[in-house]
């Protein structure tokens, strides 16, 4: 009678410790911890009203620089120009930012074809949106990141 | 005469089905975020004379009259120029200059700016387009 419980008393301890493994699997799952997901510079500028302030003081600032207000004449003469400007400068920021955004303008390339602008006025117009970004508070680090990206442009600006 | 009339009928008939078709194109498309954002207008003044720090100061204090109807000021000292972004559904461009200009020492008058040349060419056309896609919508949604 002992000899035949012991194939019976192998497979419980069997079952008994597969299910203590398996709870044991259970608890690691629940030790897992879900990374949160990193805010996006979208995120960290403070969305679309932000980046939309920061466009508006970079505009006024624009307006303001002696450098650089000349080559913006026509489109701040027009009101449905200077609508459309605003509309595009928003996409692009939203967009380099990683936003819900698609800049439909034209190319910088094609924008800037034959204006020949120069190093001093990009710097000058870089300088505004620093401006701008600072006095609304955006941090530096979120300034530079976006900046590191824009920057990318330049050559697509200057001297075409 | 009766042909005349048919192709009067014709031509309305044309204008009033485009209408609709533009109408229902500019009310049912979907507005991205950046195009919910309220537009705003864009305005320049000169001074009679270059700003002093004395002068932004002022101009700080005069623009918290205007808070909620303008969106954005510059001005630097040295330079005579103040750029604005404003909401012009609440406030015209002669307030906010009688209101910047209240204690302070200069004159102020709303630049027209000529275009001159080679300019940031926004597309004229592209922003009549979107001008009228506006004026066909009903809604903001």
């Amino acid at each position: 009678m002992f000899k035949k419980s012991i194939p019976a008393f192998l497979l419980g301890a069997l079952l008994i410790g597969s299910l203590s493994f398996q709870s044991c699997k259970k608890d690691d799952d629940d030790e897992t911890v879900t990374p949160t997901p990193t805010p996006t510079l979208y995120e960290r500028l403070g969305g679309i009203n932000a980046i939309s302030a920061v466009t508006d003081q970079f505009l006024a600032n624009v307006v303001a620089d002696p450098v650089i207000n000349a080559r913006f004449a026509a489109t701040i003469a027009d009101a449905n120009r200077t609508r459309l400007l605003r509309l595009n400068l928003i996409d692009q920021i939203c967009a380099a930012a990683a936003g819900p955004c698609q800049y439909k303008g034209k190319t910088m390339i094609e924008a800037h074809q034959g204006l020949n602008i120069t190093e001093v006025e990009f710097n000058a117009l870089v300088g505004d949106l620093v401006d701008a970004m600072t006095s609304l508070g955006v941090a530096q680090a979120d300034q530079n990141e976006l900046l590191g990206i824009l920057g990318g442009l330049k050559p697509d600006i200057v001297g075409q | 005469m009766k042909r005349i009339n048919i192709l009067f009928k014709i031509a309305l008939a044309s204008v009033l089905v485009l209408n609709g078709a533009f109408f229902i194109y500019a009310n049912t498309r979907t507005l991205s975020v950046s195009e919910k954002v309220k537009p705003v207008t864009l305005a320049a003044y000169q001074t009679d004379k270059a700003l002093t720090n004395e002068n932004l100061a002022q101009l700080k204090t005069n623009s918290a009259q205007l808070k909620n109807k303008i969106t954005a000021m510059a001005a630097t000292s040295g330079n005579n120029v103040i750029g604005i972004t404003y909401y012009s559904d609440l406030i015209s461009s002669s307030e906010i200059a009688s209101t910047l200009e209240s204690n302070n020492s200069f004159d102020l008058s709303e630049i027209t700016f000529q275009s001159s040349g080679k300019s940031c060419p926004i597309s004229g056309i592209k922003a009549q387009w979107n001008s009228l896609l506006n004026a066909y919508r009903i809604s903001d949604n």
